[in-house]
């Protein structure tokens, strides 16, 4: 009988959780990115929502009324955008968690079988499962306060520079923020990963024996469920008109129940899409094509797994931008209703939005003031959109109006998008001006309508700061390539201001100069693109890794290095495919939605679809795939090429 | 062997049916035997014949269609996903062909593994002796992929012998490895019967049948010719004869 050191206590075997998570910590390392900068996204978010309600940093004007009121409606803009940014990040993190998980998993189920054979009960396996979840959440947690903390003084900037923040808003660190950001994430990533892992703690025993994990992978029914109840949300909502009011939650509804649709359902609609594409192929590749067609039908989870991202991102995206340009455009025509006076000085973004605000003339208001932006992309405004309108010709647009037209605005939008309070409107001021046809006009202005704090940090908020009434009118059109004759005529008119163009105006405040912010705003876009093809990228990798075996049988029936390296990257690329055409379709309902909403409301507008950036998406997350892909399967090869 | 013992193992009247797209299949089809403890007991036949279907029913890894299979006084026919649950956690074992291991894990994980799984303190001391036992010293943190095919199989048997089981059940232990390792795994089988279990193990090669205490025959859906302390000649003769006579 040996006495046994062995039975001391710290000496156990034990940590099952911690050595499988160390094996398969590369399956996570998307989640780990995707949670790190929503939980980064989301904490400085919360910073801000909290600063904003206690107006960190910014100092009343409570002399100037205009001003005051131009800071308290900042703070609730950024109050809102801030909102709608916290359900974003939350179920980017939920999905992203659902997803990585789910497929995490998948490629584990005779492991995880043999566990259960070994003794584990489904409840262990689950348990397991969560905590591979929770670990890689604590880990994302930890790393998103740092990157969101040391991101904050960018973030308010930017904000504070699209005029979504008051000026000198500096939003302090809270702790309650850290507790509710973490606690928030870490609940975001544990809901996620439940599902899948309550899937697979389901897993038969019996598959530990034989390679039958592969086969035809049923929906389960709560997925069908889920996906055909998302279904009936969006049918639903489709068939809801929306007012100012719910036109918010409407539209993110829609945009998050049309995903959950999508990616619920992606198991059964992408696998015979991907098939019915790989028969494009087959004349180039037979072989080749017939695996990857095959591969992307049977292994329904896995290509739903690597089309989800792609939805989400595309979808999300494209939708949120349609959107907010819709609620910009609503919510100044909205605005424009309700200002009880004559003048009225605008910088909209929508098309025909001259035509739209003519109908403001019947109700009194007389002054109409229209300016051009393609700051989100809008088509440039052309004469044939503007039938009433001749572009750059005041006289003609008098003649057709009725309406008196003066060169130069009041509201002064440079050129495209930016006014400064040096040169906007003062609210209740009389302004002598002289039109170009001779005639000398006193303005008062009324309302100064900036379409968004985008465009105009000067913009109608409260009717009770606006009670002055005008008796004149202006109509402000500044056309591209125009903008120094009209600035010429402006400099003649406007009394003891300046005009400068946009270059000039650029040039002369190049530290705060839009174009440098909103380069800051891309780069942020441009992080999380990058973000998104990380985890696009990893989702694919580990799929070709978790088909090592496979790969060596198609070299040993005579697959050349070529031809699996083609199979891995068409399979990728189907998938792919198929999840844009998805994606477009998802698209496509927002923006039949939005149309529908806009002409309720008697916009003649459709919102406009960035197909530019979008493109931009769709190439980034192909060549994400490809390159992934690619590298893994020239891994795959020369471990092969070794092991034989 | 006395009659007072309990058999480990009492299969009665076992049917089994699969049913597919051509038809219903009967694969077992009367199975009637007794698996006492401590022996050993090798069950041959063609392929197809429904070894390892026996082999998964009484595992209970599949439900029979009709019968009963009692395993240490549970009827697995019966019994609850969390009754099987407790069974695998400390009075059965299994061993395969192969894959018998988690790849994540380290050896001495594996081997504690349903001990974990029940929540049972485990010491390292312990795990340790258990792999000895089979053969493999200083080798307890390495992974699977770390081990030769013989050593994983004697880990996997560790695994086994560690719950201290009643039943061990064994589908081609030795498939996968060449004719010395495969008598060192078998040797360390032999330590699992000494330690009371009831061991059934499926395979084709009578040199690997004639360790066993019996032989039987799986043919036509029932269990024949029961062999006890036959030479590795006399079972070959046997299996040659029954498969001419089902053919
Ligand atoms: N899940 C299943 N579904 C349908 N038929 C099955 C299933 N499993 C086994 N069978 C059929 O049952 C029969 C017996 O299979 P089993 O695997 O038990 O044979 P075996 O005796 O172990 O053969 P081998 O010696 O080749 O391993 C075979 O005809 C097989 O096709
Ligand atoms: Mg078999």
């Amino acid at each position: 009988m040996t006495r046994d050191r062995g039975l001391a206590a710290g000496n156990r075997v034990g940590g099952l959780g911690r050595s499988l998570l160390a094996y398969h910590w590369r399956s996570y390392v998307g989640l780990l990115a995707c949670q790190s900068v929503g939980t980064a996204v989301g904490f400085a978010s919360l910073l801000v929502l909290l600063g904003a309600g206690a107006g960190d940093g910014v100092v009343f004007d409570t002399a100037d009324t205009n001003r005051w009121a131009k800071q308290i409606s900042g703070l609730q803009t950024a109050n809102n955008s801030m909102a709608v940014m916290l359900v974003a990040t939350g179920f980017a993190i939920l999905f992203t968690s659902a997803s990585t998980v789910g497929f995490a998993v998948s490629g584990r189920r005779r492991e995880l079988a043999l566990l259960r054979l070994s003794g584990a009960s489904p409840h262990q396996i689950q348990r397991l499962v969560l905590r591979e979840a929770l670990g890689c959440g604590l880990v994302a947690t930890v790393v998103g306060f740092v990157i969101g903390g040391a991101a904050l003084p960018l973030y308010t900037r930017a904000l504070v520079a699209v005029g979504g923040a008051p000026e000198g808003f500096h939003p302090q660190l809270r702790l309650v923020a850290l507790v509710i950001a973490g606690a928030a994430s870490l609940i975001a990533g544990l809901a996620g990963g439940w599902l899948p892992a309550w899937r697979i703690s389901r897993v038969k025993p019996i598959e530990a024996l034989g390679g039958a994990a592969v086969g035809r992978q049923k929906l389960g029914w709560l997925r069908w469920a889920v996906g055909l109840g998302a279904a009936a949300g969006v049918a639903w909502l489709l068939g809801q008109t929306a007012d100012s009011n719910t036109f918010n939650t409407n539209s993110v509804g829609l945009l998050v129940l049309t995903v959950t649709a999508l990616t619920a359902l992606a198991p059964v609609i992408v696998p015979p899409m991907a098939l019915a594409a790989s028969w494009l192929l087959r004349p180039f590749q037979p072989g080749s094509a017939v695996v990857a067609g095959q591969h992307a039908r049977w292994n329904a989870r896995r290509s739903a797994s690597m089309a989800a991202p792609v939805l989400l991102f595309t979808v999300m995206g494209g939708g949120f931008f349609m959107m907010a340009q819709t609620s910009q455009a609503v919510g100044t025509l909205a605005q424009a209703r309700s200002v009880d006076a004559d003048a009225v000085v605008a910088a909209l973004p929508w098309r025909n939005a001259a035509g739209a605000l003519k109908g403001l003339k019947s109700k009194g208001v007389e002054g109409v003031a229209v300016a051009q932006s393609d700051l989100w992309g809008w088509e440039a405004q052309s004469p044939s959109t503007f039938p009433t309108l001749t572009w750059l010709d005041p006289g003609t647009a008098k003649d057709k109006l009725g309406i008196h037209v003066l060169a130069g605005s009041l509201a002064d939008v440079h050129g495209v998008n930016v006014a400064s309070s040096r040169h906007e409107a003062e609210v209740g001021r009389t302004y002598q001006l002289q039109a170009p046809d001779g005639e000398q006009v006193k303005v008062k202005v009324a309302a100064v309508i900036g379409a968004t704090p985008y465009l105009n940090s000067d913009f109608a908020v409260d009717r009770a700061s606006f009670p002055v009434s005008a008796a004149s009118v202006e109509v402000f059109m500044w056309g591209r390539g125009g903008q120094e004759r009209v600035a010429e005529a402006a400099r003649a008119v406007v009394a003891g201001g300046s005009v400068e163009t946009k270059e000039q105006w650029d040039a002369s405040r190049s530290t705060r100069g839009f174009a440098s912010q909103a380069r800051g705003t891309w780069l942020l876009l441009g992080a999380v693109l990058v973000l998104a093809a990380v985890s696009l990228a990893q989702t694919t990798a580990a799929s070709v890794r978790q088909r090592q075996r496979e790969f060596g049988l198609l070299r040993c029936v005579g697959g050349s290095r070529g031809q699996v390296t083609a199979a891995a990257l068409m399979d990728a690329a189907l998938v792919l495919v198929t999840a844009l055409i998805l994606s477009a379709v998802g698209l496509g309902l927002v923006y039949w939605k939005l149309s529908v909403y806009t002409s309720a409301t008697g916009l003649d507008m459709r919102p406009f679809l960035p197909l530019g950036p979008l493109a931009v998406l769709a190439a980034t997350a192909l060549s994400a795939c490809l390159l992934a892909s690619g590298a893994a399967t020239v891994g795959v090869n020369r471990r092969l090429s070794r092991a034989a | 062997m006395t009659n007072t013992v309990r058999p480990a193992v009492e299969v009665r009247a076992l049917r089994k049916d699969f049913r597919s797209e051509a038809g219903v299949q009967t694969v077992l089809n009367g199975v009637d035997a007794d698996f006492d403890p401590g022996t050993w007991t090798a069950i041959m036949g063609p392929s197809g014949s429904g070894k390892s279907t026996l082999l998964n029913c009484v595992a209970g890894l599949i439900r029979a269609t009709s019968g009963q299979i009692t395993v240490d006084g549970l009827d697995v026919t019966r019994a609850s996903e969390k009754e099987l649950t407790a069974l695998r956690r400390g009075r059965v074992g299994f061993v395969f062909q192969a894959f018998n291991l988690v790849p994540g894990l380290t050896l001495d994980q594996n081997v504690a593994l349903p001990s974990l799984f029940a929540r049972r303190r485990v010491a390292r001391g312990q795990v340790r002796a258990a792999l000895a036992k089979v053969g493999i010293t200083g080798r307890d943190r390495a992974r699977p992929d770390e081990l030769s095919g013989g050593q994983q199989q004697r880990a996997a048997i560790a695994r086994a012998l560690f719950i201290g089981p009643k039943v061990v059940l064994a589908d081609e232990p030795t498939g996968a490895l060449d004719v010395k390792t495969g008598r060192q795994v078998l040797g360390q089988f032999a330590g699992l019967v000494q330690s009371g279990a009831a061991v059934i193990m499926v395979t084709h090669d009578p040199a690997v049948a004639a360790r066993a205490d019996k032989v039987v025959f799986l043919l036509d859906g029932t269990l024949r010719g029961e062999m006890a302390g036959a030479s590795v000649e006399r079972i070959a003769d046997e299996a040659a004869t029954w498969e001419k006579v089902t053919a």
